[in-house]
């Protein structure tokens, strides 16, 4: 029995009209089946010349070039140690404005701020065939065609121009807007809202950049959960979202 | 004058090279019901075949039972010296335990009590005896615990993975087997299959063997435990190989050992999209 059977040769065989035109295009089949000039294993790896940068050692004597000075020069604010540019809103020593004045308003952690999208510019966008009603629109479909320019901390829907909308589509969003519900649901469509964390939110607009697709989080706000779980709203943690109508 | 005439020459060979390795490919586009005529659209294609083609082998006998097409973009990727390197050095970078230490001066046992009068003793200041430049001082900026992780891209992760495989295949070190399933879970009889098909981790005319990376869809229990006592043959699944970027394993191991099915496993993970 020979200890290697060769994958090569017949790989080799079966291309024979390519490899004896090796030499002509050598460039464009350096990746197919070339056997490296030297057999790679763990010991004759190596990185390109020069691909990454040698670290500067300052201060190892005269002969590396950065010997006693260090580069720094003589004397002087500069050739001491600590002294780079003074921090951000610094005034030279002066009270700077930040601190001048007294504090006023504040910053709501909470805030959401939802992408708005109006019901006649859906239907626009079905009338110019650039969202496919037949199919269940998602918040990725809604930007990937432009129909929202950017999902924030989600979509809500509105009821403007509500009189032109006229196609039944499946949709899933963060919000409506009660007018918004009555419309669609009025044509025949059906819309679902959904909480969506950021994580949840950028799977659901990227999910070619996740490895894996997360698990999709569950509210954990109170007030949260009551939105999402009143069927009024058609959340979908409510029980039986038609009871209502 | 001469420099136009050498661009049209040029441009005249580029132009010829390309048609080398061009079809004319005429193809029905779905187009506007008025329009009868179906559009023809000029499409480069590649002349390599898409497939490579190698053995498939009986584990028990080694004897070849057919011929696999494999995907040319993961068993004959370019094979780059540089990634795989990058690679196995982010890997090892992961794996070091980082758990050096040494004391500094606050940390050394002892009084930091002042050694000696400042002045009056015709010798250098002294304050400290636990000071850096002193015996048995602390050591000034030691090794301390610490996370030698770099980071790499997630796709030079995966070339890696590729050119790995390709420098197998090229190697003739890649075998690709019809099934791993063993009738015993006995190292004794792995080791005499291994030993008949001239695998053998532990040879004789070699100060070493040749070590094996099995590797298989899941985990089966008599491979895993056969392979469990020698020291040069280990298992994995493709998925824990795929996922962890593990190009360490593949390069270290001589022989790389791939069931049937994961081939297609792997060729399905690791396509560049």
């Amino acid at each position: 029995m020979p200890r290697f059977t060769s994958n090569f040769i017949i790989s080799l065989r079966s291309n024979l009209f390519i490899s004896s035109r090796f030499e002509f295009f050598s460039r464009s089949y350096t990746s197919f089946l070339q056997v490296p000039a030297r057999k790679l294993d763990l010991g004759s790896l190596s990185d390109n010349s020069k691909a990454t940068k040698e670290k500067r050692r300052i201060g190892r004597g005269p002969a590396s070039g950065r010997g006693k000075t260090s580069g720094r020069g003589h004397k002087g604010q500069k050739a001491r140690g600590g002294n780079s540019k003074p921090r951000r809103g610094f005034e030279g020593g002066q009270t700077p404005l930040s601190r001048r004045f007294p504090k006023r308003g504040f910053h709501n952690p909470f805030q959401t701020t939802w992408a708005p999208l109006n019901l006649d510019r859906l239907q626009h966008w079905i009338n110019n065939g650039r969202i496919d009603p037949s199919q269940p629109i998602t918040m990725k479909h809604l930007l990937d065609t432009r129909c929202v320019r950017d999902v924030k901390d989600g979509v809500k829907i509105l009821a403007d121009g509500k009189e032109h909308f006229k196609t039944p589509v499946t949709i899933e969003v963060s919000r409506a807007s009660k007018q918004a519900i009555k419309t669609i649901e009025s044509v025949g469509g059906k819309i679902t809202c959904r909480y969506f964390n950021r994580l949840a939110l950028r799977a659901t607009i990227k999910p070619e950049k996740f490895w894996k697709l997360p698990k999709f989080a569950a509210p954990m706000k109170q007030r949260d959960i009551v939105w999402y779980s009143d069927p009024k709203n058609r959340g979908y943690l409510a029980l039986s979202p038609k009871k209502d109508q | 004058m001469w420099a136009k005439e050498w661009r049209t020459l040029l441009l005249k060979q580029w132009q010829n090279q390309r048609r080398l390795h061009t079809k004319f490919i005429p193809e029905k586009i779905l187009t506007k019901e008025n329009s009868t005529q179906p559009k023809v659209v000029l499409k480069a294609v590649s002349p390599l075949p898409t497939n490579i083609q190698a053995w498939i082998h009986d584990f028990e006998t080694n004897t070849p039972l057919g011929i696999i097409n494999l995907d040319r973009k993961v068993f004959a990727a370019p094979i780059r010296k540089d990634l795989l390197q990058r690679a196995i050095v982010w890997q090892r970078d992961c794996l070091r335990q980082g758990t050096h230490s040494s004391k500094n001066r606050s940390e050394v046992r002892g009084t930091t009590r002042k050694w000696a009068p400042q002045k009056g003793r015709g010798k250098a200041r002294v304050g400290s005896h636990r000071a850096p430049q002193f015996r048995g001082g602390g050591v000034a900026h030691g090794p301390k615990p610490r996370s030698h992780a770099s980071d790499l891209p997630r796709q030079v992760q995966l070339f890696g993975l590729r050119s790995a495989l390709a420098t197998k295949f090229a190697q003739n070190q890649l075998f690709i087997v019809e099934n791993l399933k063993l009738k015993t879970s006995k190292t004794r009889d792995l080791l005499s299959i291994l030993n008949r098909n001239a695998w053998d981790p532990l040879a004789d005319d070699r100060k070493q063997g040749h070590s094996i990376l099995f590797l298989t869809m899941d985990h089966i229990k008599e491979l895993d435990l056969a392979s469990r006592n020698l020291q040069r043959v280990h298992v994995l699944t493709a998925n824990e190989i795929v996922e962890t970027g593990d190009v360490y394993n593949i390069m270290g191991h001589e022989i790389l050992m791939i069931d049937h099915k994961t081939v297609g496993l792997l060729e399905e993970l690791l396509r560049p999209k």
